[in-house]
This record gives C-alpha cells, structure tokens and sequence, in this order.
C-alpha cells in the first residue's frame, strides 16, 4: 500500500477552486495548463497547477495527495505555497532517525524555496546516527520524470541530486 | 596590423564570444555517508563588461543539460537535466555582475539511467541555455569502477 492511501483528513477544500489563469511550465516539453487558488482546510489559501491533461503532476501533487483532486491531479508550487502547507499541516519529525512510512521529506533551496519533496516509504536509519540513511525509499515524482520508488541516494546525489537539504515533516 | 583591422577583429571576436561562460569540472563532496562519488561542480561566468540576468522558475539549473558519451562511444544519456525539477509560482532571477560566478555541484551521470550504467571511462559534455543558444563546456571525464 502506499502512504498516499493512508486516510488522513484532507488538505484541501477542493469545493474552493477558483481559476486565477493559463500557465504553462517550462520543461524541455511544455506543459499547458491552469493556476487555481484553493483554501485549505486551515482557512490559508494556496495557489496550485492543474495541467490541461488532467494527469500531469510534479513532486508536491504527490507528497500533498493533490493527484486525488476532483476533475484532475494538481500540484502546490515549490515556495511560498509549499511552506504554507507545512506550516499549517504538518510538524517537524526531529530527530529524523524517528521518520516513519507515510512521513514526507522536503528538501530547502536558496529564497526559501522547495525544490523537491517525497514520501517515504522505507527509512532505514544510519547506524550510530540520527540520520535517515541513503538506503531509504521515498515514493517520487521528479519534476517531469514518472513517478518511482527509489533509494534517498538517487535522490540526494545521483540522478537527482536534490543534496542533503530535507527535513521531514508529519501530518498534526 | 592597421587600427580599422584590429578594431575590425575585436568587434568580430565580440560577436562570437557568448557573454556567459560554462565550465564543468570533477570536484570532491562529502555526504552523510562519505565520499560521493562522480559528482562535478558546474560554474558560469559572466565574461561581459554588463550585469547578466538568468530568469527561472525552476532552479537555475533547469537551463543545464548533461550529454553522456559512454565506454561504448555512443551517447547514452536521456532526457533533459533541467526536467527534473519543481516549479515555483513566480520566477526568480540569478544576477550576476560582470567577473562574477554561480557554481552548483551536479552528478556527472545524472542523464544516465542506472540500467545503462556499467564499468568505464564516460565522457560528460555540459551545455547551458542562455540568451536562445547554448554556451558548451569543456568535457569532463568520469571513470566508473563500481556499479550498484
């Protein structure tokens, strides 16, 4: 099973969906679509991308269950609007060695940014440490690239190298 | 060489001589579990005599690509670097002023799947999307002992 099919109260009020617009996000392929605002459950309001296609998601539709939204998968933006999320929905797994299957790994990026974030779904814990090893699994979904299980160490310096910068949350 | 000829040829060198700059270089870094194999640190430099701006809404290195020659003479890399990464709602800007650098550590085999990987020496060609063309850097290579 995956930690997305866990039940857990919602993030979002999808009934709150309001169209701010056509964007198009610039990968190597484009991908066309719509930003919406949405409310919470905690009343904040963020802003999301839906792609025209109504499959297309990136890292945080996955971490944050967006891909269960009514009419279509969507995704937070890394930022601003992923901070909000955590803020409000989650805390800190400190240290991380306590991470459990179905917490979530955010990674930080220079202003504030998030440029990535999975599930885990395997921690193994670096012996003698606090820290999460790089044998870990996370279910992931790398920008463009299809979603996966694989090892924190494709994620934190191979294929993806997102570096060391996570910190994991839990859903309050 | 008359003064009209070398002014002549130094406007022409200028013409060509893209304003940013792109190197690649294997680097040594330290993970939470040691040595991290294969990694590389990417630098570009504005060589012109202006401020340069670099939009993105990614990361910056959403304009880097990694073509990978492999031990079989043949390119085996897939994909674009720069598809790997997140969207931010709003675009940021890198700005660098004239001499100035931005470095980033990046895997060397990052465009290589893992299935596609085995022992030898790899060829890593990195090219940066600036301005509507590519600025190349010097190739790096990368010897591949162990395969996980």
């Amino acid at each position: 099973m995956k930690p997305t099919e866990v039940e857990e109260k919602p993030i979002f009020r999808w009934e709150t969906m309001r169209e701010v617009g056509s964007h198009t996000l610039d990968y190597e392929k484009p991908v066309r679509g719509k930003i919406f605002e949405i409310e919470l459950t905690s009343g904040h309001k963020v802003e999301i991308f839906r792609a025209d296609d109504g499959q297309f998601h990136f890292c945080h539709g996955l971490t944050f269950a967006g891909t269960n939204a009514p009419g279509g998968a969507v995704s937070p933006f890394s930022g601003k609007d992923v901070r909000t999320i955590l803020e409000n929905h989650y805390k800190p797994v400190l240290p991380e060695s306590g991470a459990v299957r179905g917490d979530i790994l955010v990674w930080k990026g220079p202003d504030g940014n998030t440029p990535h974030s999975a599930i885990l779904t395997e921690p193994i814990v670096l012996p003698g440490t606090e820290l999460l090893s790089y044998s870990s699994k996370v279910r992931t979904k790398n920008g463009s690239f299809p979603e996966a299980e694989m090892t924190l160490a494709r994620l934190t310096s191979d294929e993806f190298r997102y570096g060391d910068t996570f910190n994991v949350f839990r859903r309050k | 060489m008359n003064k009209a000829t070398k002014e002549a040829r130094l406007d022409a060198e200028s013409a060509v001589q893209p304003p940013l700059s792109c190197r690649l270089r294997p680097t040594e870094l330290l993970g939470r579990e040691g040595p991290i194999p294969n990694m590389g640190e990417l630098e570009l430099e504005n060589c012109s005599d202006a401020p340069l701006e670099i939009e993105y809404t990614m990361s910056p290195l959403q304009f880097l690509d990694l073509e990978v020659i492999g031990p079989g003479e043949e390119v085996i890399s897939e994909g674009h670097f720069g598809d790997r990464f997140s969207p931010m709602r709003h675009p940021a800007v890198l700005r660098l002023l004239p001499g100035e650098k931005f470095t980033a550590q990046v895997a060397l085999l990052a465009t290589v799947p893992w299935e596609k990987r085995r022992p030898g020496t790899y060829t890593v060609r990195a090219s940066y999307r600036f301005q509507g063309k590519r600025v190349f850097a010097e190739p790096v290579m990368v010897a591949l002992v162990d395969v996980l």
